[in-house]
């Protein structure tokens, strides 16, 4: 806010250059991830200053010289993630498979281990990369302010869960950056911002506390649906909520942000859901991973898109859980390809409406994904699994029981937020129908207002951290 | 500039036509529809195109046009009709 009292006040009196609006981004930016942490600070800067010196290094250069700067500027990218988020699977579930590590071999490790990952290193190095292989492709080398990079990688709204931006879109807007206060940018960025409030604080928040940790029993199977099927609208509604309010923000300040979010639960395939679900980080593995990993073998298509679904579910986390999430989700558009299309075929001759099963069955497939993104301990998650194939678990008795595990005062709140959450769903569903711009109902002025409103008087009193935060 | 072999060599056809021919042929057969049913201001993916007929088609592409093109073509561009132009005033195809 002091800033922006000065910028009024300077700009008034005309002692305000432009330049100084692309120093105060940088700034305000660089403040608030210094204030988040300060040691993932560190490693950002240096992180930033090297790639930058090594990208204005690569566009001096060209052919293969520049290729191989990228090539090593990529691996040094990668390398940092690695070793910040995957050093301690690798070394105590991959190399601890073969029982050849110490238990103590973190106090011999050359280097410090962190318990936790730095915010936003898997976000910001995707953009990293991207950043280098676009500007390699580039067909104008023209060189990039130092200050112009760091508002691309460090902008504040994104770079702890996203969108992951690409050069296209978000470097232009850097450059020459100015602040614009319009009415227009305040109107259509508080819009988004009420409805990322709303379903973060409103229906992501008010869902949590209702999804149990069923461990180390978990032989009551509507139990485990039911928690796998709330988890899934929580993190719709966390993760996008965040995304829209980054939106939002942006739009406010006058910058464009990639909607990362299309309605995924409106969907009819897992084709569409991965086409509407976290659309960004679903481009990025498809243009920086699918498609350089096939090049010209066009005949292992289906190897590589399994390959890299895999990869983007070890992405989200270094645990075995997030990769068999992401085969999964691999293995289920192969099976949608090479089995859903006749059986859609054969669907399509019998049932009048094709499209309500093949919604339902898509939800359903996207329910039981999320059993095994949120169980991050594989044996509790086989024994889940083990609980939804028995025909047992789905007894009477267990279905009374997993109702009785809430107080009467618990179902009334539950019923609440999931009849907002069903309003909410059903407002992306008539969007779609009447082929608007999937959030164009919920961002109509008045719809906006009470989202507002409801999030003033709703919010959950303890708010949950950003799942994605993790990450 | 690209030279195109048409199916109906007799008549003029203009290469964007020429292309969303080809184009609306091979989907109605990758995707075992009736041609007539695809419309070229369409989304490719209402038709059910996944990401292996996108790219496998781009490859189909290439050798018909004996081109080099972006993987990401159908991606860019998702409508045969927005495909066909793209084709047409980047890389100079003429009939």
């Amino acid at each position: 806010m002091p800033f922006f009292a000065v910028r009024y006040g300077a700009k008034s009196l005309g002692r305000w250059p432009d330049r100084c609006d692309s120093i105060g981004l940088a700034a305000l930016s660089l403040v608030l991830f210094v204030n988040a942490d300060k040691t993932s600070f560190i490693v950002f800067l240096f992180e930033i200053i090297f790639n930058y010196l090594m990208v204005k290094w690569m566009l001096g250069r060209e052919g293969k010289q520049a290729q191989w700067i990228a090539t090593a500027l990529i691996i040094f990218d990668v390398a940092v993630l690695a070793y910040f988020k995957y050093l301690t699977f690798f070394i105590e579930d991959v190399i601890g498979l073969t029982g050849g590590v110490s238990p103590d071999w973190k106090a011999g490790f050359p280097l410090p281990i962190f318990q936790s990952i730095p915010p936003g290193v898997s976000f910001y190095t995707f953009q990293m990369v991207a950043f280098v292989v676009d500007s390699l492709k580039a067909r104008r080398k023209r060189p990039i302010k130092f200050l112009d990079y760091v508002n691309f990688v460090a902008f504040f709204p994104q770079i702890v869960a996203g969108p992951i931006e690409r050069r296209a879109s978000l470097l232009p807007q850097m450059q020459g950056f100015k602040f614009k206060f319009t009415a227009a940018n305040f109107d259509l960025g508080l819009r988004w911002l009420s409805l990322g409030l709303f379903m973060k604080l409103v229906l992501g928040d008010n869902l949590f506390p209702f999804i149990k940790d069923l461990s180390p029993v978990a032989d009551n199977a509507w139990l485990v649906w039911f928690n796998a099927f709330l988890f899934t609208l929580r993190i719709y509604f966390d993760f996008a909520g965040y995304s829209f309010m980054a939106v939002g923000i942006a739009r406010v300040l006058g910058i464009r942000l990639t909607i990362n979010f299309l309605a995924p639960y409106t969907s009819q395939s897992i084709n569409e859901f991965w086409r509407r679900w976290h659309v960004s980080l679903s481009t990025w593995f498809r243009d920086y991973v699918f498609l350089p990993l096939m090049g010209k073998r066009k005949s292992w298509a289906a190897f590589y898109l399994f390959l890299t679904f895999t990869l983007s579910g070890f992405w989200h986390g270094a645990a075995w859980n997030f990769l068999i999430w992401g085969a999964y989700h691999g293995a289920l558009l192969l099976l949608l390809r090479y089995a859903g299309r006749p059986f859609s075929r054969a669907m399509g001759k019998y049932v009048k409406r094709p499209q309500i099963l093949s919604w339902a069955m898509t939800f359903g497939a996207v329910v039981l994904g999320c059993l095994f993104f949120m169980e991050t301990n594989v044996n509790v998650l086989l024994t889940k699994l083990t609980t939804l194939v028995s025909p047992g678990a789905y007894s009477l008795g267990n279905l009374m029981g997993a109702f009785g595990q809430f107080s009467a005062n618990e179902l009334v709140a539950l019923g609440w937020v999931m009849l907002l959450a069903g309003i909410f769903l059903l407002l992306e569903h008539i969007a779609i129908w009447q082929e608007r711009s999937e959030y164009d109902l919920l961002l109509n002025p008045w719809v906006s207002r009470a989202l507002l409103g409801l999030t003033i008087l709703l919010s959950a009193n303890i708010p949950s951290e950003f799942i994605y935060f993790e990450f | 500039m690209q030279q195109l072999q048409t199916s109906n060599s007799s008549s003029a056809v203009s290469p964007a036509m020429a292309i969303r021919q080809w184009l609306i042929s091979q989907l109605a057969e990758v995707l075992s529809l009736d041609p007539s049913t695809i419309e070229a201001q369409q989304p490719l993916t209402r038709y059910g195109l996944d990401s292996i007929d996108a790219v496998t088609l781009v490859g189909d592409l290439e050798d018909w046009l004996d081109l080099e093109l972006p993987s990401t073509l159908l991606w860019d561009y998702p409508t045969v009709e927005k495909a066909a132009n793209y084709l047409v005033e980047e890389f100079d195809v003429s009939v």
